[in-house]
């Protein structure tokens, strides 16, 4: 197995550092929003989390017609951990939408349109690793999941679009929000600059730990190669 | 003016947020140095086994 490269131990650092910084902006720099009090600054971390969720479904997807076009199963390792990474995130997204809500609405968990799509998409998602346990044959996994995270990505546009096109109390920050909507605010500069930093940093982060994770998946790879070879010399 | 007096004391739920935004992230990222560890225990151990 390849050493560590140098890149990503130098991309390590940086989405460290980068997740410190906008933790530092949301507790030391932003100010507290003066009709939800603090808990708003929950919103920084809880957009950069559902985005890196639904970059990494996008990867996924991508990653799975590569894999149908040129059948190297480097792509899906990739597919695999970025669906793998994005479904913590996306859980995570939801966990602190859910503790947001609370205070705000008044509800751990209402059965609106944003609530209700993003927990399909999480159990879209979900299946599509207790689905890729039952198989076997790489090849096979590997065309299966392909195709699953292709068109389990229809769920994730819908998802985004929900809260602009369909009647819901979930608030749109960017962009005009439904009448019925509770608990929006208008960002002012700090805040801009917060929120856009935490996406930047989070799209790092991402990208650090999908590296992580594609090395991890190659390394496996190999054991199992290694396992096969010995089991066969042991017969 | 008067609604600096009026803000709500929420500060709880957001270190619950970051809490468990915390305990999350870090489980997955342990998550990934521990499987990591045990993969490359097993290549050295298979790789050995076959020299």
């Amino acid at each position: 197995m390849n050493e560590k490269p140098n890149l990503l131990t130098i991309l390590d650092v940086v989405a460290g550092l980068m997740i410190l910084v906008a933790a530092g902006l949301v507790f030391f720099y932003v100010p507290v929003e003066v009709m939800m009090g603090s808990v708003q600054k929950v919103f920084y971390f809880h957009v950069a989390t559902a985005w890196v969720g639904m970059l990494g479904f996008l990867v996924a997807a991508i990653a799975g017609v590569v894999y149908l076009r040129k059948g190297n199963l480097l792509w899906d390792i990739a597919g695999n951990g970025a669906v793998e990474i994005s479904l913590i995130f996306f859980l995570t997204a939801i966990v602190l939408g859910s503790i947001w809500a609370r205070p705000i609405w008044n509800t751990w968990w209402t059965w609106e349109p944003r609530l209700t799509t993003a927990a399909i998409v999480e159990l879209i998602y979900a299946a599509y690793l207790l689905l890729r346990q039952g198989v076997d044959d790489p090849e096979r996994r590997a065309r299966f999941s392909a195709i699953y995270a292709i068109f389990g990505f229809f769920s994730v546009p819908l998802t985004f679009i929900s809260i602009r096109m369909l009647r819901t109390i979930h608030p749109v920050v960017i962009g005009s929000a439904e009448a019925a909507s509770q608990g929006g605010f208008n960002m002012d500069s700090p805040m801009k600059l917060t929120f856009f930093f935490s996406l930047a940093a989070f799209t790092v982060f991402f990208a650090d730990l999908l590296w992580h994770r594609i090395r991890l998946g190659q390394l496996r790879a190999e054991v199992d190669v290694l396992r096969i070879d010995s089991y066969s010399k042991g017969e | 003016m008067l609604s600096r007096f009026f803000v709500p004391d929420t500060v709880n739920y957001m270190i619950a947020g970051y809490l468990v935004f915390g305990v999350m992230i870090s489980g997955y990222v342990m998550s990934l140095i521990l499987r990591w560890r045990k993969a490359h225990r097993e290549y050295v151990y298979l790789r050995k086994d076959q020299d």
